[in-house]
Parts: structure tokens; sequence; C-alpha cells
């Protein structure tokens, strides 16, 4: 009887462990070599250092020859329409290699044509754009101005971009377009030249689905297989219009075959699927799970790393309507911004992945200031004693709890939370508020809802031009003036002027963001800096205006530059 | 039994429409308007509200709820993503096989290494055997699934290299999300088996068994464990929809495109017709298993068939007697 009982026992565990062990016998297709320990490399503290080393790159070759490259991306696109609004970071990855507009620029709003030949200034609402007479599109349709018009239109329509801008449209012949804008600002004209994705109108009609899942475009890669949520995969075109390769811009270069998109949405996954080779490169890798592929100060064997100072930029708003403690009072607001440190908010909250903030914006931004970067400049620079100081001038009491409203973005909470300990040293109560991005996006404009706005923004252009988006009265519905929820000519005016394109220089974009510091109207808190980790197959990363990795344009051990 | 069977099925409409009716409500009620997530945040308030006015989210609630009900009911007719104009129908036949294969292999692994772990530990009571079962139990419901993913993922991708730590592709893709999504369900079932066949084989019956002079294995296989089986049958139900609500978080971590994966981008985009679909179609997938388990009831209780048979019967008689 109890050998039985024990047989028994003994199978149950058995069971256990054969489903376990099951495991063990499974092949894993689809990796050609996934133990770290075998991937080659060598270690690479910079990227000089790299271009002498001898990389094994026959795992990113196919059986016919061809080089691919997988990308670890942490969203998928949903559709590959070309004229829907949305600008998710997954669509941006899948479509930047197969979708073209008339221009594209750099970091330093330089333009480049894609489809675009020249691009002339006729007066200050009117351009006339020339494009190239050869352009087909992967089904062999040639596209024309009037493709072109039909695109704008679309996008009209539908609102994409800075589209609205646009008073009048027409092709004038087969390769030019006339375009008038009703407005002259510093960075309309690139606004409207490098957003809206342009395709044949026969084949947007002839596509059953808008293009959802089968697009059909100019660029230099064509879809070969998309599994949504899973897998993306384009391939280099054959028959790819600009034949000239020293024609092409920075966007158009194929320097891989194939690139393969993996979608994993879990952060953690990302570094996994590096680490265990199923992936060739990650953009955006949080800093905690990038420091895995660190040993010491050099990257580890077989990995690279780079470094991207972006755009990105955390931001702390003031809510200044009458529903809020931050009325007409200057001194609580000013001692909000005196209370805390911006470099242990960077180094609590982002791990070292974030450098204090000296301006509302990032300092890779064209119009920055060097200024700024001065230690004598005096950005609300942490000083307790003078914020207890100008809490007492405020006459703020304890028994009001301020509301942080803040997005459901981890580190963002933990900003919040950082935020809410120091002034919790100046002895004001707060509150934080945690809602999911859309809703968050909804209660940001309902004045009711927040005290302090923690939020992130950026900006593809000048930082007069985001400051015009954030606190141009004219882009805001009546009542709400800005996103601040301050009514002030004065400020007003100043964004006015920085963003006119006759009076845009250094001195009014300095009195503009002098005089939102003097109102602590809102601050940057802190810049991000983006991480790319890649295997040592990849040789130097390339970004677009976004920013965003543009993993065709990358260089790779098997490119010659 | 076919009667009821037909009755049971007739009730899924109802309950479908219920469902869908409070889905609805709810997703009307939710903040966030996702005409704003698909124009972005330059729009005009005049194509905002073209928009508005061609998704029909201007119109009255019921008038809404009305357009809905008619598109799913009777036309079948599940509408298409608010964000990428993609139909949902054909995105849900694509995506449906994927969620069924591990919520079906889940459900087998917790039928299947649940209920001997507990009836072991049953037979073992209070020894080393019931110990190391319950203790494994015990692990096995405190963990959370998305933890002992990533934990299988860095034990069996990163360190051994033996499995793939995501994605879609051979039998081998699916091993450790079904482990992770089963574990906890083991872990219930073990516990239900046990404590169902401790109280099963202190009865008076088992007790005559024995004293009949029967063998232990056929007072257990023929007398104890039928009658243990039928509130872990019960368990089982129940167990199946926690299988498919796990689903949710696996998919994601896993990176598997299902229906739990599609469903949580809709909800964090507001894409309302998606969210809708997902939660009508996982209802009558509950419907439809809650209705296997109470044939199964049927077929290992006695009680309950006599009742069906007795129902059955007494009709024949009230006939009878109308005649």
């Amino acid at each position: 009887m109890k050998r039985r009982r024990l047989l028994a026992f003994s199978l149950s565990i058995f069971m256990v462990a054969s489903a376990i062990a099951g495991c063990s016998s499974s092949g894993l297709a689809g990796s050609d070599d996934p133990s770290p320990s075998n991937q080659s490399g060598s270690v690479t503290p910079s990227i000089s250092e790299l271009s002498n080393e001898v990389v094994d790159y026959s795992k990113n070759v196919t059986s016919d020859g061809k080089t691919f490259i997988r990308v670890g991306i942490s969203a998928d696109p949903g559709t590959f329409d070309p004229l829907v609004g949305s600008n998710s970071t997954g669509r941006q990855y899948a479509l930047n290699p197969m979708a073209q507009h008339l221009l594209t620029s750099n970091f330093d709003m330089e333009l480049f044509g894609e489809l675009a030949k020249s691009w002339d200034k006729i007066d200050d609402f009117t351009y006339i754009i020339q494009i190239h007479d050869n352009i087909t599109d992967s089904d062999g349709n040639h596209l024309t101005s009037a493709d072109v018009v039909w695109c704008y239109e679309q996008a009209k329509e539908s609102g994409i971009g800075q589209s609205k801008n646009i008073s009048s449209i027409k092709a004038l012949d087969d390769y030019n377009i006339e375009f008038i804008l009703d407005v002259d600002t510093i960075t309309i004209f690139q606004s409207v030249m490098r957003r809206i994705n342009i395709v044949t109108k026969k084949a947007y009609e002839d596509s059953p689905n808008k293009m959802a899942t089968t697009p059909v475009m100019t660029g230099p890669y064509v879809l070969k297989e998309y599994i949504p949520d899973s897998k993306i995969v384009v391939e280099k075109r054959d028959d790819y219009w600009k034949t000239n390769e020293a024609e092409r811009c920075f966007t158009e270069y194929a320097n891989a075959d194939i690139i393969e998109f993996h979608v994993i949405k879990e952060p953690a996954q990302l570094a996994i699927a590096l680490e265990s080779g199923q992936i060739d490169m990650v953009y955006g890798l949080d800093t905690m799970n990038a420091s895995r592929f660190m040993d010491g100060e050099s990257p580890k064997e077989g990995f690279n790393r780079f470094i991207s100072k972006t755009s990105s930029v955390i931001l702390l708003f003031l809510n200044c309507s009458a529903q809020s403690v931050f009325k007409d009072n200057l001194a609580l607001r000013q001692a909000i911004l005196y209370s805390f440190d911006s470099q242990a908010i960077a180094d609590g909250a982002y791990s070292g992945g974030a450098v204090p903030c000296k301006a509302f914006g990032s300092s890779i931004l064209p119009d920055y200031l060097d200024e700024w970067e001065s230690d004598d400049y005096d950005y609300y620079n942490y000083n307790v004693d003078k914020a207890k100081e100008l809490v007492a001038q405020s006459g703020y009491k304890n028994d009001e709890v301020i509301n942080i409203m803040v997005d459901s973005d981890s580190q963002r909470k933990m900003v919040a939370q950082i935020l809410q300990n120091y002034l919790l040293a100046i002895d004001v109560k707060t509150e934080i508020s945690s809602y999911d991005q859309t809703l968050f996006d909804t209660y940001a404009d309902d004045p009711a809802k927040w005290d302090i706005r923690v939020d992130s923004g950026s900006s593809s252009d000048y930082l007069a031009s985001m400051l015009d988006g954030r606190f141009n009265a004219n882009k805001f519905t009546e009542g709400m003036y800005n996103e601040s929820f301050a009514q002030d000519d004065k400020l007003q005016e100043l964004v006015i002027a920085a963003n006119d394109p006759k009076s845009f220089n250094s001195e009014t974009v300095g009195a503009l963001v002098s005089y939102l510091n003097e109102q602590a109207y809102a601050v940057g808190l802190v810049n991000l800096v983006l991480e790319t980790v890649t295997t040592d197959v990849v040789e130097d990363i390339v970004l677009t205006f976004m920013p965003n990795i543009l993993p065709s344009s990358c260089w790779f051990v098997w490119n010659k530059r | 039994m076919v009667k009821f069977i037909m009755r049971r099925l007739l009730w899924l409409i109802p309950v479908s429409m219920g469902v869908a009716v409070v889905i609805f409500s709810i997703m009307y009620f939710v903040p966030g308007d996702p005409v704003q997530i698909i124009l972005g945040n330059d729009a005009t308030p005049e194509v905002i509200a073209q928009l508005r006015n061609d998704l029909g989210l201007d119109d009255p609630y019921i008038i809404r709820l009305g357009r809905f009900l008619k598109d799913v009911f009777l036309r079948f007719n599940f509408g298409e993503s608010y964000i990428t104009h993609v139909s949902i129908t054909k995105e849900m036949i694509s995506r449906l096989p994927r969620t069924i294969l591990i919520g079906f292999v889940s459900m087998m692994l917790t039928l299947v290494i649940g209920i001997p772990l507990g009836i072991t530990a049953a037979l073992q009571r209070n020894r080393i055997g019931d110990r190391i079962s319950m203790i494994i139990a015990m692990f096995g419901v405190s963990m959370p699934g998305f933890w002992l993913a990533l934990m299988l993922v860095v034990v069996f991708s990163v360190n051994l290299s033996w499995l793939p730590p995501y994605g879609i592709g051979g039998i081998e893709y699916y091993i450790m999300p079904c482990m992770a999504n089963a574990v906890a369900g083991i872990a219930g079932m073990a516990r239900q088996a046990r404590s169902s066949m401790l109280e099963v084989i202190r009865s008076d019956y088992v007790v005559t068994a024995r004293a009949k002079g029967l063998s232990n294995r056929s007072v257990i296989l023929k007398h104890a464990l039928p009658n243990a089986l039928i509130p872990i049958t019960a368990v089982a139900g129940s167990q199946l929809a926690r299988i498919f609500g796990g689903s949710v978080v696996i998919e994601n971590v896993f990176s598997i495109p299902g229906v739990g994966n599609y469903m949580v981008t809709a909800i964090n985009n507001r894409d309302y017709p998606i969210v809708m679909s997902c939660v009508i179609f996982l209802a009558i997938i509950f419907s439809f298993v809650m209705l296997l388990v109470d044939i199964a009831f049927a077929y290992i209780d006695p009680r309950i068939k006599a009742q069906y048979m007795g129902e059955k019967n007494t009709n024949r008689r009230r006939r009878k007697q109308n005649v």
C-alpha cells in the first residue's frame, strides 16, 4: 500500500518534471545562433575603434547571400495606410524604409529632397516644388504632380499634420506643384513638406483596404511579410527609381537587403531578445536594461552601444487658471520650481539616462542658446531655503492639497514621486493622480483636473516652435490660452515674435524663454538621452528628425562607406 | 439532454446581448476621445467635429447602442478599427487560433498535472508527499503570471538557450506561454482536488467499500474519484475563464499576436469597436465552456442526470394526464 502511494506521488512529480523537461527537446527555430557566449565580436569602447575589427556577420546573411538586420520595436504600426493621421512610433519604424515625402530634414533643419528635385520660395506664402520625373512605386506606377496634389488633398481632409495650413495646392504641370500656405512661420514649410506620405492615387485606390496591410510606396524597400503585432519584413527593391546612389539623401540608403522588425512590447523582453541573439538592435532601451550590455565602461563583447542626445524633454506645467492655487501667485510658482534638484530627478527616475534641463527644450535644438549652459545661468537651481521663503511669502496654507497629474509611464510616475517628496520638504502637500495616456491627454485640457502636470515633449525643429505649440493662444480653444491656462498678452507677443521668420533670432527666442522663466508657468526638468544597443554588426546608427532610428540607413559591417 | 443543450444554447443569445449592452455602456462612459488619438494634436476643431460625425460619436447613447447591437447580432459584422480601418472580424479570425491554442494547452496542463497532484496529496495526507505538493501549489498560486513568464524566459531562453523568448512560429514558441499561463491553474486545481478527495475518502460509502475488502485502487478509482470530480469540474470551468483572461498578459509578455494582445492595444487607443468585439467574443466562448461543464456534470453526477431525466419523465406524465 505504502509503496503504491509512493509510486503515485512519484508519478505526479514526474508529470511536472516532464512538462518542464519536455522543453529541452525543442530546437530553436528561426534563431541562427542564440547563445550569447557564441556571439563573435570584440569589446568596442567607441565606434572609431570598430573600423579595424573583423566581425563575423555570417549569422546576418541568408542562404541566398542577402544581408539582413533584425530590429526590436515596441509597437506595431497598426496600419500601413499612408494617409491616416496617426504618427505612432510603430508606424514611423515600419513606414520609414518604404514611404517617401517631398522633403525631409536633419536635426539642423537642413532640407533634403526625397521626391522633390528642387524647391523655391516665391513669396512669404508661395512655394514651387519640382519632383523627379522618374518616380515609380513598387507596383511600377509612375508618380506625377497630380498624385502629390491628391495626397495633400486627402491629408487636408483628414487633418493630418500641418496640412491645415495649406490655402491651395495645384499641379502646374506633370512635375511642378505650387503650394500657397496661410501662415508664415519659421517651420511651416518644413512641417508641410516632410510629414505627408506620398503615394500614387492608382495604387491607393486599387488597394482593397487603403494599403492597411498591402502598402505600395515609392521608397527603397517593399513590404514582404506582415504579421500584426508580431513581425514586419521589408526587402530592398530591385527597381528603386533613384538608381544613382549619389543622389540619395540620408533617409534613402538601403544598407541591408532585408530588415525584420520584431514587435516586442515588454521592455525587459526587448533586452532579452537582444541578449539571446534573436534581434540585432533596439533603439530607446531604458537605462536599466541597457546597463546589462555593459562590462564596466565598455560594451560587452559582441555588442555596441550608442548614446544619442534627443529633443525629448520632461516638462512641468503649473496651472495658472482660477481653479488652481497658482493663479496670481508668482511666489508659490517660483517656490515649487526652486524646491527640487533636477540632477536628482535625472539620477533617480532615469538612472543617468537624462541630464538636467536648462531651458524649456533640449540643447540639441538649433536655436538653443549657449548662455543657458553657463553655470551662472539660474534656471531655478535647487535652493530649498529660497523655496521655503517664497512659500511663506505666497500665503499658501498646507491644508490645500496640490494635485500632481502624470501619465502611466513608469519613469514619469517616478518623477512625480520624487517631486512630491521635495515639495514635502517645503511643507507643500501634494497628491499624485496617474492616468493612462489617452485620459491624461484629455485631462490636460481641463483646468479642474490638475495643479502640476508632469508631461513629456519634444521638437523636431526649433525650441521656438515647441514653445509656439505649447503657449501660442491662437492654437488653443477660447479660454484655455495655453498649456498653463495663463492669460498673458506679453507672453503671446513674445511667442509670435520668436516664430515669425522676419524676427526669429537669438534675441527673440532668448526673450521668450527668459519671460517664461520669470513667470514660472512651466519648466523643463530633464533632457532624455536615448540608448541604442546593437550587436557588433552595427557600426553606426542614423536617426530621423523625429527622432527615430532609421535601420535601413544605419551602417553595418558589410557596408563600405 | 438534447432539449437541455438546446435551451442552454438559446440562452447564449440574451447572455451575449447583455454582455454587449454592458460593455458598450462602460466604453461609452469611459473618458478619453478616440478622435483625438486618430487625428493627433494638430487637428483643427472642424476636422475633429467632422470625424466625430462620420464615426457617429455625436449620436445619443441609445442610437449608438442600437446601431451596435444591430451590426453585431443581425449583420454579424463587428465593424472596423477606428484607428487602422482594418476589419475586426478578419483580424479576430487570424488571431483566434493562437489564443485558443494557448488556452487549450494551458487547460490540459492544468487538468493533467493539477488533478493527480491534488489527489496524490490527499492520499498522502500530512505526509511528506502532501507537504511537497501543497508547497508547490502555494508557490503556483502566489506567483504573478507575468513574473513567472519573465523568469521562464531568463532560464530557458537566456541561460539555457532552449526556447525562443518571444514571437510565433513552431510549437516551441508556445511552450513557455502555456506553462506560464497554466501554473496558477495547476496550483488552484491541485488544492481543489486535494480538498475534494479528502472529503470523499472520509465518507461512509468509502469506509463501507474498504470494509467490503475492495482493493485501495478500486476504492479510489471507482468510488472516491467520481464523487471527488464533481467540485473539481465546477472549478475547471472557472479556471478556463481565468486562463483566457490571463492570455491578455501572457500574449503581451511573449509578443504573441492573439486576441488578448489585440484587446490591450485597443483599450489604450480607445478603439471601442475592437474592445467591445473582443469582450463579446470572450463572453461567448465562456458561455460555451460553462455549457460543456454542465453537460460534464450530467455525466459525472448521476443525481444531475436523473434531474434532467426526471424533468423529462415529469413532462411525459403531465402530457399523459392532460390526455
